[in-house]
């Protein structure tokens, strides 16, 4: 299969994830803020569990899903089950192709729901749009009416929802993992492939092309039509009232989703996991190499995720500053291959070889490609910030008293500080677990372990690959939450 | 008064950033001593190798393995591109006609130690730059379940029968190149050619590496494929109904082996030679013989210590065709699969 063939599958499997993830985006904007407070916190973990969990973990707990799946059949007590097993053996790349999709959809819906409830409020609001659709009603004519409405809808309800399909757009169009675990077809295991193969790519003529045309497509127009309106207040929740039995069949969506996503691929791996971790714990070598090489992994993905937050912290509070933000994520949108692709060939200018394959070269592709997600943080951090609190804060914080200064330090963190260093948590997680970016980049004398387990999944499910992988997971989550716990002694000197 | 307290962007994070950046400099310059190995050989078989290296000798490696979907041909091709500024000690290629051509253009550097001694001549190269070791055979593994592991039925279906119950690799990388350049050599181009396009029309499944032709057998969705002796062990081991057949060409066995070879500029020129008389040591070849992989062993070995399931494949080894002379075929088959596969 050529380049525009395996183009042309993610390019309709990414427009089917946002035909199928928009209106659910849509439906849950809606339902959301209606749930109580307790409740809601639960319903936003459960939406953002397939955001979160490395697709690597879920690919290879997936890979060979149609055969497995057929051998599973084989082992029921039916009369028509060998027949049945061998039917769907048969339509094993039916059923990756299915799961692969509804993966896909399960891991739009929540960026697709992130920018719709933190987005800045339309120019044209609700209220606006129904006075002109009331004005409106005075026209004889239906389609005069709906062409008068148009524009008013594009800067109205439509716009922001126009923004949610684009990300969720290139954020399907860039998976790699999922798609080669499955052994799905996707312009990006291609281009990997040939990467990886040493294949000409310039040879391949306009065809190269294709997937940056794809993306510029849709990159170009969500930079022009919305960057200019970033920082603006996101619009209040709706205050229409949903009956609650109502709100728990939406719920379900969410728990299938968290499901299917995280839960059903821990349980195919669970097992060898844990058989794996005790060998892994008796091979005291290979552990104390396997944590050595997942602290250097997290140690780089800190040092980006550290300066993409501080830097888009500083950008995002003026304008001149979030146009400079906007430039500098743009190479990030791309996706990390595109992205890795190009600084490779950049490094190949002898003056800027000696930083090919060094940590510094791959941290600084870590920046751009975690820039425009720590732009998107940054906005959702400055729609729910309490400004007065903060602001109430930093005055506390000058008191002469030392118990004052720690009460305020308390509140700091509990009114920003906290959300930042989740923020910088989250940004060193998709760092750390960065596969393609490492791969192309990662220092020649580090082993990358993602990139590793990456190869190794391809031979089959093992053991010990199933609990590196699990470690890998879990190590930096580890990290953060013990960080999370100390703060008291960790942080005082820096909120200070 | 307030404004001077920005939260996280403060002096205390930079000051951990620069703290962070210090113990990363730190870190990778001790890391500048370890060895760097390009492999090609399966990860799950090679890792094992590289840490009992590690433990007896206490020579730090840092492995960089090759994806299983592109198999050696990306190694090979990252040592072209880094020539003139080598980041690779040692090479471990999984199969042989990617590290002749290194060696033709010069990328190797010589080197006939106790090792290389117990190599027969067919498997290395007179000048010292590379020697083969623990090979492995192509072969077609069958689903019993679907038909007899009989190689006249295969040869049968290959020649006219109906293909979409088979598959095969991609042919521009792995062992499946180095079975694409022997069909070259004795064939010729032109019924290569014709073959390649004859049993895709006939529906053979083209997947990403040898692994997955078992997978497709493993579970039944396909009667036989083309892979290696390690990959069919993966499934023999697993209780699946599986077994093989000889690939053959002209009569001749297809018995590939790993091979090794120290790349040219090297600064860690003694322990790179230590690396390698590792890998050429009876203990190696016997180790990788007895790990899941069965690989057989090329150099004099006490057969009494061979795992049952691998004398019969040295017994098949010793009828392989020999693979040294075939780089031309390599090249040419690797330039008409890449304007293939834009």
């Amino acid at each position: 299969m050529g380049l525009v063939a395996a183009c042309g599958w993610s390019l309709v499997r990414s427009l089917l994830a946002v035909a199928a993830g928009l209106p659910i985006c849509l439906w849950l904007v809606r339902r959301l803020p209606l749930l109580p407070a307790s409740m809601r916190k639960f319903a936003w973990v459960l939406l953002a569990a397939p955001l979160l969990f490395p697709p690597l973990l879920s690919g290879y707990a997936y890979s060979s899903a149609g055969l497995q799946l057929a051998e599973a059949v084989s082992h029921v007590r039916l009369p028509a089950a060998t027949e049945l097993s061998r039917w769907v053996a048969e339509r094993h790349a039916a059923v990756d192709e299915v799961l692969l999709c509804l993966l896909l959809v399960a891991r739009a819906v929540p960026v697709g729901t992130l920018v719709l409830t933190y987005a800045p409020a339309p120019p044209v609001s609700r209220e606006a749009l129904h006075c002109r659709q009331l004005a409106l009603e005075m026209t004889p004519q239906r389609r005069q009416r709906w062409f008068a409405l148009l524009p008013f809808m594009w800067h109205g309800r439509w716009r922001n929802a126009i923004a949610a399909a684009g990300l969720m757009f290139l954020w399907s169009f860039h998976e790699f993992e999922l798609a080669s675990l499955l052994g799905r077809p996707a312009w990006t295991v291609w281009l990997f492939d040939a990467q990886a193969g040493k294949l000409l790519l310039s040879a391949g003529g306009w065809a190269t092309w294709l997937p940056a045309i794809c993306q510029a497509l849709v990159v170009v127009p969500l930079w022009l039509g919305f960057g200019r309106s970033l920082g603006g207040a996101p619009e209040g929740p709706p205050t229409e009232h949903i009956p609650l039995p109502k709100l728990w069949r939406d719920a379900c969506y969410l728990m299938a989703a968290a499901a299917l996503s995280c839960g059903l691929p821990l349980a195919l791996i669970g097992r060898e996991a844990l058989r794996g971790a005790a060998q892994l714990a008796a091979d005291r070598t290979q552990l104390a190499w396997f944590m050595r090489e997942t602290f250097s992994g997290c140690l780089l993905a800190l040092i980006a995720a550290a300066t993409t937050l501080v830097a888009s912290a500083r950008l995002v509070k003026t304008q001149a500053g979030r146009g400079i933000l906007l430039v500098v994520s743009m190479p990030g949108l791309f996706g990390p291959l595109l992205l890795g692709l190009s600084l490779v060939k950049v490094l190949q200018y002898a003056w800027l070889n000696p930083l090919y394959r060094t940590p510094w070269s791959f941290i600084f592709a870590l920046c751009l490609l975690l820039l425009p997600r720590a732009a998107l943080l940054q906005f959702v951090l400055q729609a729910i910030r309490p400004q007065t609190g903060v602001y109430l804060g930093d005055l506390l914080a000058t008191a002469s008293d030392r118990t004052r200064r720690s009460a305020a330090r308390e509140l700091r963190w509990n009114l920003g500080g906290a959300a930042q260093f989740w923020s910088l948590g989250l940004l060193t997680w998709w760092g750390y677990l960065e596969l393609t970016i490492a791969s192309l980049l990662g220092p020649a004398t580090m082993v990358s372990i993602p990139v590793l387990l990456y190869n190794q999944m391809h031979f089959g499910k093992y053991a010990v690959v199933s609990a590196m992988t699990c470690l890998t997971v879990i190590a930096p989550a580890v990290l953060f939450v013990l960080a999370a716990a100390g703060r008291h002694v960790l942080f005082r000197w820096l909120w200070r | 008064m307030a404004g001077r307290n920005k939260g996280p962007v403060s002096l205390g994070l930079l000051a951990l950033l620069l703290g962070a950046i210090a113990v990363v400099s730190w870190t990778f310059r001790q890391r500048d001593d370890a060895l760097v190995v390009y492999c090609a050989h399966d990860a799950v078989f090679s890792d094992d190798v590289l840490r009992a290296f590690e433990q007896q000798t206490g020579i730090r490696v840092t492995p960089r393995y090759d994806t299983e979907a592109t198999k050696s041909l990306g190694l090979v091709g990252l040592l072209q591109e880094e020539k003139d500024h080598p980041r690779c000690d040692v090479f471990w290629n999984n199969e042989l006609l990617g590290t002749v051509d290194l060696a033709k253009e010069g990328l190797l550097q010589p080197y006939r130690g106790p090792g290389f001694a117990r190599i027969p001549e067919r498997f290395k190269d007179a000048d010292g730059h590379w020697a083969g070791f623990a090979a492995r055979l192509r072969v077609f593994i069958v689903n019993t379940e679907r038909m007899a592991p009989d190689a006249a039925l295969i040869e049968q279906r290959l020649e006219n029968g109906d293909l979409s119950r088979a598959a095969i690799a991609k042919p521009l990388f792995g062992t499946t190149l180095t079975h694409y350049t022997l069909l070259r050599h004795f064939w010729g181009d032109e019924k290569l050619r014709a073959w390649h396009a004859g049993t895709r029309q006939r529906g053979l499944q083209e997947v990403a590496g040898n692994s997955a032709t078992k997978d497709l057998v493993a579970a039944g969705a396909c009667d036989f494929a083309f892979t290696d002796t390690d990959d069919y062990f993966v499934a023999k081991d697993a209780g699946k109904p599986v077994e093989i057949v000889p690939a053959r060409v002209t009569g001749k066995t297809i018995c590939i082996p790993n091979s090794v070879a120290i790349i040219r500029g090297t600064k860690k020129i003694d322990a790179a030679q230590k690396l390698v008389d590792f890998l050429l040591s009876e203990e190696t070849e016997l180790r990788l013989a007895q790990s899941a992989a069965r690989q057989v062993p090329l150099g004099s070995i006490d057969e009494s210590r061979l795992p049952a399931e691998v004398r019969p494949l040295a017994a098949w080894g010793r009828e392989g065709a020999d693979l040294r002379g075939l780089l031309v075929d390599r090249l040419a088959v690797i330039d008409w699969l890449k304007s293939e596969s834009r």
